[in-house]
Order: C-alpha cells, then structure tokens, then sequence
C-alpha cells in the first residue's frame, strides 16, 4: 500500500528549500491543498473551477481511471466506494465533488458561490441535481467510449450504440438549459451551477461534441462569457483557463491551481 | 389529480409536498419538514404507477424530477432543492459552520446518493414483491461499513445535526421497512447513532411499511 497523497510539497522534507511556506510567507491559508483526479472526469474538473474561483491553491495528481485507478487497494483506501476526486489539505480528507467543493469554498475568498436566497438557492440545486442525473451520465458515456476506453487499451472499440444515445439523451437537458438562461448566469448570480455546467460542456466541446453548444444560442453566449470570467477570489485568472485540453486528458496531465501572488 | 397544487391562493401559501412514502427523496423532505419545524401539506404522487413520468406531472417537472414542494410562488423540485429550500426557510441552519465539517456532512450526503437506488430496490421488494436489483446487497453494505467506520466515536455524523443525518435517517429507515434491520444491528457504530436518531421527535413522523403499501403520505 502507497500514500497516494504523497506528492508535490508533502514529499518535500519539512525544511526544504522549496517547501510552501519556507520563506515564512502565509498566504490565506496555512497549507496548500492536494487533489487527487482525473482530467477526463467532470467531478475533478468541478473542484479545480471552485478553487481557482475561491482562490485556493491546489497541487494536483493523477488517479488514472483509464486503469481503473480509482478502483485500487490504495485509492480505496481513502475512498471506500470510489468516488472521486479526493482533497486533502495537512491531516484533513475529503472526498467527492459535494464535500470537496463546499470545504474549498469555506477555505477561500470572496463571495460565497451558494445563493442565498431560498428560491434561487432551490433553483441552483434543482439544476445541479439535473445536471447530475440529466447530463453527466451521457457525458461521461462519451468520456469513456470516446477517450477513456481507447487510452487504456488501444484495441478498445467504441460501443457506437452507447455513443449515439448519449448524444440523443443530451439533446433534451441542453435544450432546456437553452430556455433557462435568461440573463448572466443560469439562475441569475454566478453560483455552482455555472461551475457543474462548464465542466460538462468543456468536456463536451474538447471530445468534438461542440455543435451541441454553438447550435443553442443561449448556451453559446454563456460559455463564452465563463471563457474570460474573472475569478471572484480578486486574482488576475481565470478559473476555466486550468482546464484541460484533449491531449492533456489523453497524456494523463491534470493542471495544478495557482492564483499568484497574495 | 394533485388538487392540492391548483390552490393558488396566496394567503394560504403554506409549504406543500407531492411524493411518494416508498421515495427516499420524499421521506428526506418529511425528515427535514419535522427537523425545522415547518408544517408541510402532503399529496401522493404515485411513482410506482409511474405518475411522475405523464404528462400532467412533466407539466410541473420536466424531467420527472421529484419530490415538488411549493411554497407560494417559490418551487423546489428534488430532493436537493427541497431539502435546501426548507432549511432555509425554516427554524436554524443544518449546514455545519466549520469547513472541515461542512465537506464531510456532503461526502456523506453523496454516500447516500450513491447507495440509495439499491436502497429504494430492496424496500420495494419488500412493499410491492419486485426483484431488488442484484448487487443491492453488495453496494449497501460497502457504504455501511464506510458509515460504520466514520461513526467510531461520534455522537452524530459531522458534530451537530447535518443534512447528513436527515439523508441517513431515510436510509436506516428504508432499510429496517425493508427488513433488512441485521445491516444496521450488525454495526455497533451505525446502530448507537440509529437508536439516538429514533428518539427524535422527527423519526416518529415518517411512513410505515404499511403506508407505503397503502400509498398513505402523511402531512408533516
């Protein structure tokens, strides 16, 4: 059994020269955060948009789900049933795109993302509760048939079946997406909403599946807005340029989050 | 059918619920209505029969998406958005203060998710003679071990009362309705938690096997 955790600054001896917070520089927080994910999975990508957007940093690592990684002794060990990603941050553990995201926004700057009033709070999950079980199936159907399938076995045929009702089944959620954004953002404010949509549809638009946002105007004009959207953590980036490129979800590279300097 | 949501009248906008009692989501809602003190009109919506996929209900949820609760103008629709929209409107908050607390209420609160179709299958082969699906056992009792092991030393899931245990109340609820009461006996940890959880004023209000065979969704 390995620490999977055991990478980036935690595998730096305590005085290294390197080390976060050797030169006695504190930045909001004491500890930089590590992730453990998976740049073809819309969950990880959730966490690093949060992050960026609460101005956390983030040291990030690979669990390999072309090899089912997330399924070994060792990642077990930290998540029992698999789920992904994992955060952690000195002795503290999370997991999933729940906890991991509501604990990097308690950790982080600026305004919360989570509305505040009830309607719009009830709107926002209504959305995200769609977007789990509307819109990531299919997309992560694409996920693997399209890319994850074939990078851990080269032989791999796509199940064209599968791939074409995965298409189908995003027409009708997208749809409705379209006729819900009325103004800036999907319930009015910036929320986590945003954040769970530009996952999908960044991965959606990196596999070659980007008619399904250019062909619904609403759609377009709002990811086209999350592109050049300014953290809220009040640094000079920009959460959605971390994201991963095909070659980088197919060479296994998932971005680390850095804000610059406090 | 759900003549209770085509009252519009304002001045007697209370919180109304349309569900089902064999729907974990639902009796979440119910968990929670009774956690925050809040007096929930009920109506049936009869997902066994499949009234959440015809079209009169698609009219209120596109995508079938239920439990509906409606407050005046305001609507909720899910679990998710139910459950957030009663907290805030009612008595106190359930989101832990503490960040550390706040991540791991919502692991749990996914753990729930993730073993609550398999959780569903096994209290419908107990109300309405279904097969439960065929690894339903399997999954359970993973995420049971996981809770069980998260539990050592806890009085509740996350410190204070959480959305994690209005969503793991359902769970143990269902499960013992399902006759599956060994699963939760059998773990030390998760049964101290449960016996402290039954003791709640809020536990007494949820449905019995009896009524959701019947299809009885009680007002909370």
């Amino acid at each position: 059994m390995s620490d999977l955790f055991h990478f980036g600054s935690a595998a730096k001896s305590l005085d290294a020269d390197d080390r976060y917070g050797s030169d006695g520089e504190m930045k909001k927080t004491q500890y930089i955060m590590q992730l453990l994910g998976f740049p073809g999975h819309p969950d990880t990508l959730k966490v690093m948009l949060t992050a960026a957007e609460k101005g956390i940093e983030i040291e990030s690592a690979v669990v390999d789900m072309s090899t089912k990684q997330q399924d070994s002794a060792d990642y077990r060990k930290i998540s029992p049933l698999g789920i992904m990603p994992a955060l952690k941050e000195a002795d503290y553990i999370v997991v999933g795109e729940n906890g991991t995201s509501v604990f990097v926004e308690g950790r982080g700057l600026g305004r919360f993302l989570a509305p505040r009033n009830a309607a719009v709070l009830a709107d926002q999950n209504y959305w995200m509760d769609i977007g789990r079980t509307e819109v990531q199936p299919h997309v992560e159907t694409l996920m693997q048939e399209l890319v994850i399938g074939p990078m851990g076995d080269a032989s791999y045929a796509a199940d064209n079946a599968a791939v074409e009702a995965a298409r189908a089944g995003l027409a009708t959620p997208l749809d409705a997406l379209d006729a819900k954004i009325a103004s800036e953002y999907i319930v009015g404010e910036f929320s986590y909403v945003d954040i769970h949509f530009t996952a999908y549809l960044h991965l959606l638009s990196v596999i070659g599946e980007a008619d399904m946002l250019n062909s619904r105007p609403n759609v377009k004009g709002w990811f086209e807005k999350i592109k050049t959207h300014k953290s809220y953590s009040g640094q000079d980036i920009i959460a959605y340029d971390l994201l991963p490129s095909l070659e980088d979800i197919k060479s296994n590279t998932l971005a680390d989050v850095e804000c610059g300097e406090f | 059918m759900f003549g209770l949501f085509k009252k519009k009248k304002k001045a007697e906008a209370g919180m109304k619920l349309l569900g089902f009692p064999g729907d974990l989501s639902t009796v979440k809602c119910l968990v929670m209505a009774a956690e925050k003190q809040i007096k929930l009109e009920t109506e049936l919506l009869d997902t066994q029969a499949g009234e959440h996929d015809q079209a009169e209900y698609r009219g209120l949820s596109p995508f079938g998406k239920h439990p509906y609760l409606e407050e005046g103008d305001a609507v909720a629709i899910g679990a998710e958005a139910s459950l957030a929209y009663m907290d805030t409107r009612g008595k106190g908050f359930l989101n832990p203060k503490k960040a550390q607390n706040f991540g791991h209420q919502n692991y749990w609160w996914q753990v729930s998710e993730t073993i609550g179709a398999p959780v569903e299958s096994l209290l419908n082969a107990a109300a309405f003679g279904s097969t439960a699906d065929a690894d339903a056992v399997a999954l359970v009792e993973t995420g049971l071990n996981a809770f069980d092991a998260a539990l050592t030393g806890k009085n509740l899931i996350v410190g204070d009362y959480s959305y994690a245990d209005v969503h793991w109340t359902a769970v143990a609820h269902f499960l013992v309705l399902a006759g599956k009461q060994d699963m939760i006996e059998s773990r030390p940890n998760i049964k101290a938690w449960y016996d402290k959880i039954k003791q709640r004023p809020s536990y007494a209000s949820l449905p019995s096997l009896e009524d959701i065979k019947q299809k009885q969704l009680n007002a909370a």
